[in-house]
C-alpha cells in the first residue's frame, strides 16, 4: 500500500474519531428523535402583570437610605410608617402592606389600585417618589419537541434579548430568564410595558429617517458545548404592530407610554411634612424628539377652559405630558378626557411652546387617536394592578 | 538505479528540469490565483455590486447588507496574494524532491494563517444581514472550539504530504 494512502487512512481515521468523541454525547442525549411537526411546542404559558417586587422597592430605597434606619415611607392613606434598614426580605411585609393599603383605600375615585410611594427622610422632607412601573410578566414553556436528556438540555445554553432599536439606538426591553426544566426549557419574560410602549413613542419622531425608525429586536443566542456560539436577530418595524396611518411610521404616535396616576399620592396636606402633587400624566422617553430640551409647552385649553394638557421636557430629554385640568372640585381629569378636550377642530393637538422659542407641535389627529387608545390601556393595565 | 532510458546530454536534461519547474510555477500560481484572489475579486466587483439588481429581475424585495462579508473577501484576497506565491514556487519542485516536501508543508501552515485570518480568527459575529420587506435578519457566529478542530483537520494533512513524498521520492531520485 502506498505511503500516500497510508496517510489519508490515517487522517480519516483521526477526523473520525475526533468526530465521534464530540459526537457521542450529542447524540446520547437525544433521547428521541420524533420531531413535533418541527415546531417549538409553547404550553402553560402564563401571562399575569406584577407591580413592583418587594426587591426592586428595597433597592430603591437603599439607594437612598444605604440601609439606615430613620426614614419613614408615606403611601395611600398617607399614614408614614417606618422604613426597613435591613434585609431585603423585610421589604416583601412593606410591599404587601402597600398593595393592601391600596386596595383597601376608600376614596380612590378611579376605584382602583395605586402604587406611589413616598420616602421621607429623617427630616420629613421628600427624599424620593417613586410611583411603581406595572410590567407583564409572560411565562412559557417551550417544548422542543425532541426529547432530550438533561445533560443534553444543559450542553445548550440559550439567551433571548428583547429590545427596541431607535435611530441606531438599541434599548433592551426584556432579557428573559432561561432556565432548563428536564427536557424542555421555560422562557420566563418579564416585559415592561411602558418601556416597551416608550421606546415606540421614542422612535416615531418626525426628524427621524424612515430607516431609523423603531423597530422590534429579538435576539437569539445559542451556545453549544463551547465548539461556536451563534446569535440570530431579528428586527420588525414597529409599524407594522399598529395599524392606519398617520406619523413617519405608520401609525405609531408620536408621543405616549409610561402612565404615573396617584390622586393620593402624598400632597403635602399634612402640614407636617412637604409634599408634592401629582397629577396623572404620561411620562415618555424621547429620544426622537431632538430640539426639545430646555423648553417646555402648555397646550391651550378647550372649552370652558377646566381642560388643559400640558407637555413638559426635562434636561434629558424626558418627556411629560399632564392633565391640568380638573372636573371644578379639585379632582384632576384623566389625562385621556383632558387630551379629548383639548383637540382642536380638526381633532389635532397642537402643543405651543411657552416664549415662542420653538414652532408649534402639532400632533395629528390620528396620532392623537392612537395615543388616547394606548393611554387609556395603559392607564387601565396600571389601575389593574 | 536502472535506467531503461537511452542516457542524454547533461544540457538538454537541465533544460527539461527547467522548462517543469517553470510550467509547475505557472501552473501553480494560476491554480492559486483562481482560489486566492479570482473568488474574492469576482464577488466583490460582481457579486455584490450587482445582487440587488439580480434580487429585482426575480421581483424579490430582498437586500443584503455586505459590509462584513466584504471584509471577509477582502481578507480573503489579500492574505491570498503571498498564497499566491508559496503555491507557484511549491509547484515548481518536482513531487518527491525534498524542496517540493519542505515548500508543501510551508504552504500548508501558510495556509492554516489564512484560514484564520479570512475567519477573524473565529469572530464572525454579525456576518450577514438580510433584509425582506422590512424585515431584517442577522446572523453571527463565534466559533469557538470548532475553530481549534478546523485547524487541527487542516493540519493533518501534512500526513498525506509525508506520504506522496515518500511514495515519490524514489521515482524523483531514479530521474523521471
Amino acid at each position: 500500500m502506498k505511503a500516500v494512502t497510508i496517510a489519508k487512512i490515517a487522517r480519516l481515521v483521526v477526523i473520525i474519531a475526533v468526530g465521534i468523541v464530540i459526537a457521542i454525547p450529542t447524540f446520547a442525549g437525544i433521547e428521541s428523535l420524533k420531531i413535533n411537526n418541527g415546531e417549538f411546542v409553547m404550553t402553560n404559558s402564563i401571562y399575569e402583570v406584577n407591580c413592583m417586587t418587594a426587591e426592586d422597592l428595597a433597592t430603591n430605597i437603599k439607594d437612598v437610605t444605604n440601609g439606615e434606619t430613620g426614614y419613614k415611607i408615606v403611601y395611600g392613606g398617607q399614614t408614614p410608617v417606618d422604613v426597613p434598614g435591613g434585609e431585603t426580605t423585610e421589604f416583601t411585609d412593606l410591599m404587601d402592606t402597600i398593595k393592601a393599603e391600596g386596595d383597601a383605600h376608600p376614596d380612590d375615585p378611579a376605584n382602583g389600585k395605586y402604587y406611589t410611594a413616598t420616602l421621607l427622610d429623617k427630616n420629613g422632607a421628600i427624599a424620593k417618589q417613586q410611583t411603581i412601573q406595572g410590567s407583564a410578566n409572560l411565562t412559557q414553556y417551550i417544548y422542543t419537541g425532541i426529547r432530550m436528556t438533561e445533560s443534553m438540555v444543559n450542553m445548550v445554553k440559550m439567551s433571548v434579548v428583547l429590545d427596541s432599536v431607535v435611530n441606531d439606538k438599541r434599548i433592551t426591553i426584556s432579557e428573559p430568564d432561561i432556565t432548563p426544566m428536564g427536557d424542555s426549557y421555560r422562557v420566563k419574560m418579564k416585559i415592561p410595558y411602558l418601556t416597551f410602549a416608550s421606546a415606540i413613542a421614542a422612535g416615531a419622531a418626525d426628524n427621524i429617517p424612515d430607516e431609523k425608525k423603531a423597530k422590534m429586536g429579538l435576539t437569539i443566542g445559542v451556545e453549544y458545548n463551547s465548539f461556536f456560539d451563534a446569535k440570530f436577530r431579528l428586527e420588525v418595524p414597529m409599524s407594522k404592530f399598529f395599524q392606519g396611518e398617520g406619523g413617519g411610521s405608520g401609525g405609531i404616535p408620536d408621543v405616549n407610554l409610561k402612565v404615573e396616576k396617584d390622586p393620593h399620592a402624598y400632597d403635602g396636606s399634612n402640614p407636617e411634612y412637604s409634599g408634592v402633587t401629582v397629577n396623572e400624566e404620561i411620562k415618555i422617553k424621547a429620544d426622537g424628539l431632538s430640539g426639545l430640551e430646555n423648553i417646555s409647552g402648555s397646550i391651550g385649553t378647550f372649552g370652558d377652559g377646566t381642560a388643559g394638557v400640558r407637555l413638559e421636557v426635562d434636561a434629558t430629554g424626558q418627556v411629560r405630558i399632564m392633565s391640568t385640568g380638573n372636573d371644578g372640585s379639585g379632582n384632576p381629569l384623566d389625562l385621556v378626557e383632558s387630551i379629548q378636550k383639548s383637540r382642536d377642530s380638526n381633532g389635532d393637538l397642537v402643543i405651543n411652546p411657552d416664549g415662542g422659542i420653538a414652532d408649534p407641535i402639532t400632533i395629528k389627529a390620528d396620532q392623537v387617536d392612537s395615543l388616547m387608545e394606548m393611554a387609556a390601556e395603559l392607564i387601565e393595565l396600571y389601575r389593574g394592578m | 538505479m536502472a535506467r531503461d532510458k537511452e542516457p542524454v546530454a547533461p544540457e538538454d536534461d537541465e533544460v527539461r528540469i527547467k522548462k517543469v519547474r517553470i510550467m509547475g510555477f505557472i501552473v501553480g500560481a494560476i491554480v492559486a490565483a483562481i482560489f486566492y484572489i479570482g473568488i474574492p475579486y469576482a464577488m466583490i466587483n460582481y457579486v455584490e455590486p450587482n445582487f440587488d439588481t439580480y434580487m429585482e429581475q426575480f421581483s424579490l424585495n430582498l437586500q443584503i447588507s455586505w459590509t462584513n462579508l466584504h471584509l471577509l473577501f477582502e481578507r480573503w484576497m489579500y492574505a491570498g496574494i503571498p498564497m499566491v506565491v508559496l503555491g507557484a514556487f511549491t509547484w515548481s519542485f518536482p513531487k518527491g524532491s525534498r524542496q517540493r516536501f519542505v515548500m508543501s508543508v510551508i504552504y500548508l501552515a501558510g495556509s492554516i494563517i489564512w484560514l484564520l485570518y479570512v475567519l477573524n480568527f473565529g469572530d464572525l459575529s454579525n456576518l450577514i444581514s438580510v433584509t425582506y420587506d422590512g424585515n431584517t435578519f442577522e446572523l453571527g457566529i463565534v466559533l469557538t472550539f470548532l475553530l481549534y478542530l478546523m485547524v487541527l483537520f487542516r493540519a493533518l494533512k501534512i500526513l498525506i504530504l509525508f506520504g506522496v513524498y515518500k511514495d515519490e521520492r524514489s521515482k524523483y531520485l531514479e530521474g523521471e
